[in-house]
C-alpha cells in the first residue's frame, strides 16, 4: 500500500461499484458475487465515491464510457461496519475514485467480497 | 438419434438433424451466437446456410441442458475478448478456460451452471434455488474454491479433483434444483 494514500474520513458518502453485463445473473436479475472478487495482491476494489454529487450524476458518469454497465452501491458507514476502510486515490481521468480494502491494507478477502455482495444495492441493470 | 462430437472426449447424444452432423461442432458454435436459452443470431456463411435451416428447426426442441451448456461453452470462449475495455479484468489463461470447458463437458455433471468470469483471471459457477441456497465454485489453475450458503450457515472448502466437485455440485442440485 502507498503511503501517501489518504484514509476517506467522510462518515457517510455512497459508494458506486461498475458491474460488467457479462457478471450479471439473467436468471436470477442479480449481480455475481464474481465483482467483488479481487486479485490476490491487489490493494483494494475500485469504486467511485459519490464527491457530493447526486446518484443521477455519479451514474451518468459510470455510463458514460461504459453504457451498457450495471451499477450498484453501498453507504460508507456500512463499509466500516465490515472492517473496511475506503482510501481516496483519484486519477486523472477520474478524481472520484476510490479502493475500498481490508483495515490492514490486505485487499479484499473472500469472505468480504461476500459481505459486500450482500450489501451492495443495485441502482442501475445492465443493458444486454 | 444422430450424435454430435463436442470437443474434448464427449459424445453428446442429441437428436441432431443428419446434415448439421456432418458439419464440426465449432463451425456450429461460430455460426450461432446465443443471447438466451433460445434466441440467437445467426452469422451468414453460405457454405453453412444449408444445415442452418434444419439446426434451427432442430434447435428449439433440445433439452434445455444442452443449450445451456453450449451457452455456457460459447460464453466462456468470449470473456476475453468482453472485457477488453476493462482495466481491472485480468485476462483467462488457456489453462483456466480449459479445465472449465472440462468441467462444463463432464458427462457427470446434471445442471449447467451460470457461469461468471471474476476480476482474478478464474471463472466461476453459481447455482441458486428459490430459497436462495447458493453454491458456487470458482476455477482455479490448479484448484477448485467451494462456498455453499443455506439456512444452516455459510461454508467455504477447496477441491482438487475434477471428480470431487461434479459431486458436491449435483449433491446440491439434487436437493435444491427442481428439474433434476
Amino acid at each position: 500500500m502507498s503511503l501517501q494514500r489518504k484514509i476517506s474520513n467522510r462518515s457517510e458518502e455512497w459508494l458506486y461499484r461498475h458491474i460488467h453485463p457479462n457478471m450479471w445473473s439473467k436468471k436470477y436479475d442479480r449481480p455475481s458475487s464474481s465483482i467483488f472478487k479481487t486479485k490476490k495482491n491487489e490493494d483494494g476494489l475500485s469504486v467511485h465515491r459519490d464527491g457530493g454529487r447526486t446518484k443521477e450524476l455519479v451514474v451518468e458518469y459510470i455510463l458514460r464510457n461504459n453504457p451498457s454497465y450495471a451499477i450498484s452501491r453501498i453507504i460508507t458507514h456500512e463499509e466500516i461496519s465490515l472492517d473496511l476502510v475506503v482510501y481516496d486515490e483519484p486519477t486523472a481521468e477520474n478524481p472520484y475514485h476510490s479502493l475500498i480494502s481490508g483495515k490492514n491494507a490486505d485487499g479484499i478477502s473472500d469472505e468480504l467480497a461476500e459481505e459486500l455482495f450482500e450489501r451492495f444495492t443495485v441502482v442501475v441493470k445492465p443493458k444486454f | 438419434m444422430s450424435q454430435i462430437h463436442l470437443p474434448g472426449t464427449l459424445t453428446y447424444p442429441m437428436s441432431w438433424p443428419a446434415t448439421a452432423s456432418s458439419g464440426s461442432y465449432t463451425e456450429i458454435i461460430d455460426l450461432i451466437t446465443f443471447q438466451n436459452k433460445i434466441d440467437f443470431k445467426v452469422i451468414e456463411s453460405p457454405m453453412l446456410d444449408g444445415i442452418y435451416s434444419s439446426v434451427h428447426n432442430e434447435i428449439i426442441n433440445y433439452e434445455p441442458e444442452y443449450l445451456n451448456l453450449m451457452e455456457n461453452l460459447t460464453k466462456i470462449e468470449m470473456f476475453n475478448k468482453s472485457f477488453d475495455n476493462d482495466e481491472e479484468f485480468t485476462e483467462l489463461s488457456p489453462i483456466i478456460i480449459e479445465r472449465t470447458r472440462k468441467l462444463l463437458l463432464d458427462p457427470g455433471l446434471l445442471v449447467q451452471p451460470e457461469v461468471f468470469p471474476t476480476y482474478r483471471g478464474t471463472i466461476q459457477f453459481e447455482y441458486e434455488n428459490e430459497s436462495n441456497d447458493y453454491f458456487e465454485v470458482e476455477i482455479f489453475e490448479d484448484y477448485f474454491k467451494c462456498y455453499h450458503r443455506n439456512e444452516a450457515g455459510k461454508t467455504r472448502f477447496q477441491l482438487n479433483d475434477q471428480r470431487e466437485v461434479i459431486i458436491k455440485i449435483n449433491e446440491f442440485a439434487e436437493k435444491n434444483i427442481k428439474q433434476v
